[in-house]
């Protein structure tokens, strides 16, 4: 992308205060931050949402975070802090580009991440539920499933006996 | 073979020693703590299930389940099954698999509530708004003119000092912590952050083994020789030019001869070099400090006292200052350690202010120097800085290992 801020910083042609860098991420202090201390990590690859982006480059992307906020903490005497991953549309997203916020907090440093509940029915919750669980049941079952045995369909696959009533068994056994 | 054998168990020492990336361990006490605190958990019993919740998925390392006071239609909770109070706690296995879920089951959130945006969030530390003990990240589906407004950040001006201030603590931390991490994802080309040892580490690391430094200084070719053969040392040595190290160590042998002439009682009673070793690392400390308090212009006042408490602790140092301040004075030209140490400082008058300090104190001088050199460590351990951190973990080790090391010197003398 040639007109992404972010993608500029990374190629080195705009400025930026570059804390650290590696082959598939980079960590900057922000230059426009909300607080003091404000950090960005970004993956070089340009991807818009968090799902684009491969499983390894991923957990390279929390774990920069993770240190980074305990870098903050014992650097810069932080009382908390908080990481932020505003993916997609609508979603305050501020660059085409996905960025991982990192933020030292202090008590009463002005920012509030506290929202107000919303109120939903017991059934509303249920709806939600099921609608996202259906979608999770199957999206979850990623290649990087470390248990593969959960996967209902291949457990069918590997104790798959020949059926008299499976049509396409039949059709293959009859091949010589 | 007895040698390289040696080698390779001290360097497993230094390993455990130097390796920045270990997080957290928790004392028995604190895990204690943890114990009452996860008895008491609501998340831990929401993930037995002996509190009922909309479970939307599970495995064996995670749960995620819908908030029950959500932020919008859709906010889900994600949780490590076990109960760890802070990030840095979860094994690396668990975070990765966290990490990875986070990702599918943002995009399960946007498919099932139908939104194409979320906000992942996590929150440590009561200041951050982190309302429970047990570690959570957020998933919060985003729909436009929700009524969100927390994420949308104003910019604020920060202080440039300030900011310089910040990036070159962090500069410095965050590459070293990352150390392990970043090997995951190399770089070609551009400037590598740092791995594996810097010059001045490995000349630490050489100077806390007496055994290793006679390996190099006796038969230095040898020593080179075994370098490419042993992954370890290869390890130690990766990215740092051997006959540099070679000549500096040996180049620290000569003055360590110079100071046994000196202070020949002394040498006896601690390992060689050692002296100088902590002389090293309160300097180093020190500018450790310097970088976090960013309070420049009062600590170059303070400068000079601060030298002359390293005198102070360094037995040898002074006794050579007050004796032969001329041999000193060379001294410090040869070596860039001791250079560094005392950069521009007027010998002779720092002479002065030990002799007066020398006059000034009681007997029981002895005493207070213990004193002091434990305050020292006390400090050191509660510095914020990495850094710092390290050496004082390095500097109550130097004590034990040269004495677990000692008896071994002579098979090394054999094989030599």
């Amino acid at each position: 992308m040639t007109d992404c801020k972010i993608c500029a910083i990374i190629n080195k042609k705009v400025p930026a205060k570059i804390l650290y860098e590696d082959g598939a991420v980079m960590a900057i202090l922000s230059d426009e931050p909300t607080i003091f201390g404000h950090l960005l990590i970004f993956p070089k690859q340009h991807h818009q949402t968090l799902e684009e982006i491969d499983d390894k480059v991923t957990s390279q992307l929390f774990y920069v975070a993770s240190y980074a906020a305990t870098a903050i903490f014992e650097g810069l005497g932080a009382e908390g802090t908080n990481i932020v991953i505003c993916n997609g549309k609508d979603s305050s997203q501020k660059y085409p580009h996905l960025v991982v916020d990192v933020l030292p907090r202090k008590t009463n440093d002005g920012i509030n991440f506290q929202w107000d509940p919303k109120k939903l029915t017991p059934e509303e919750m249920e709806e939600m539920k099921t609608k996202i669980k259906d979608k999770a049941d199957v999206i979850t079952l990623g290649k990087e499933d470390t248990k593969p045995t959960q996967a209902p369909s291949e457990g069918k696959e590997e104790t798959m006996n020949y059926d008299e009533d499976n049509y396409l068994v039949r059709h293959l056994r009859r091949i010589p | 073979m007895a040698f390289i054998k040696i080698l390779l168990e001290i360097n497993q020492k230094l390993y455990k020693l130097i390796n920045l990336n270990k997080r957290m361990e928790l004392s028995p006490e604190q895990q204690k703590a943890l114990e009452a605190q996860k008895e008491q958990c609501p998340f831990c019993k929401i993930i037995k299930g002996d509190i009922p919740s909309q479970k939307v998925y599970e495995d064996d390392l995670i749960t995620a389940v819908l908030d029950i006071n959500p932020a919008n239609k859709g906010h889900l909770l994600v949780m490590p099954k076990e109960h760890y109070p802070i990030m840095p706690l979860i094994p690396p296995k668990t975070f990765e698999h966290l990490a990875i879920k986070t990702k599918q089951l943002s995009k399960s959130v946007k498919e099932g509530a139908l939104v194409f945006g979320t906000n992942i969030f996590i929150a440590n530390g009561a200041a951050a708004g982190q309302q429970s003990q047990h570690f959570m990240l957020h998933i919060i589906p985003r729909e436009e003119n929700d009524g969100i407004s927390a994420f949308d950040y104003e910019k604020i001006d920060v202080d440039k000092a300030k900011e310089d201030e910040a990036f070159k603590i962090l500069g410095h931390n965050l590459p070293k912590m990352l150390r392990d991490v970043c090997k995951r994802f190399p770089m070609e080309g551009i400037q590598q952050p740092k791995v594996g040892y810097s010059k001045e580490e490995l000349l630490k690391i050489i100077e806390m083994n007496p055994q290793l430094k006679e390996a190099i200084i006796k038969s230095p070719e040898q020593f080179k020789q075994m370098i490419p053969s042993n992954p370890q040392l290869k390890q130690l040595f990766e990215n740092i030019d051997v006959n540099e190290i070679i000549e500096t160590v040996s180049g620290k042998k000569m003055t360590n001869a110079i100071d046994a002439e000196f202070n020949a009682p002394e040498v006896t009673e601690t390992p060689e070099g050692n002296g100088k070793f902590d002389a090293i690392q309160q300097v180093l400390q020190g500018g450790a400090q310097e970088g976090i308090t960013g309070e420049e212009t009062t600590n170059k006042d303070e400068e000079p006292e601060t030298i002359i408490d390293t005198i102070e602790h360094n037995p040898k140092l002074k006794t050579l200052l007050i004796n032969d301040p001329e041999t000193l004075k060379q001294k410090i030209q040869d070596v860039p350690q001791l250079q560094e140490l005392f950069g521009d400082q007027d010998i002779d008058a720092l002479r002065n202010e030990i002799l007066e300090r020398e006059q000034n104190r009681s007997e029981e001088s002895s005493d207070d120097d213990e004193d002091q050199n434990d305050e020292n460590q006390e400090k050191s351990s509660d510095d914020e800085d990495y850094d710092a951190e390290e050496d004082s973990s390095n500097q109550n080790k130097t004590t034990k290992i040269p004495e677990e090391n000692g008896t071994r010197s002579d098979d090394i003398a054999d094989i030599l």
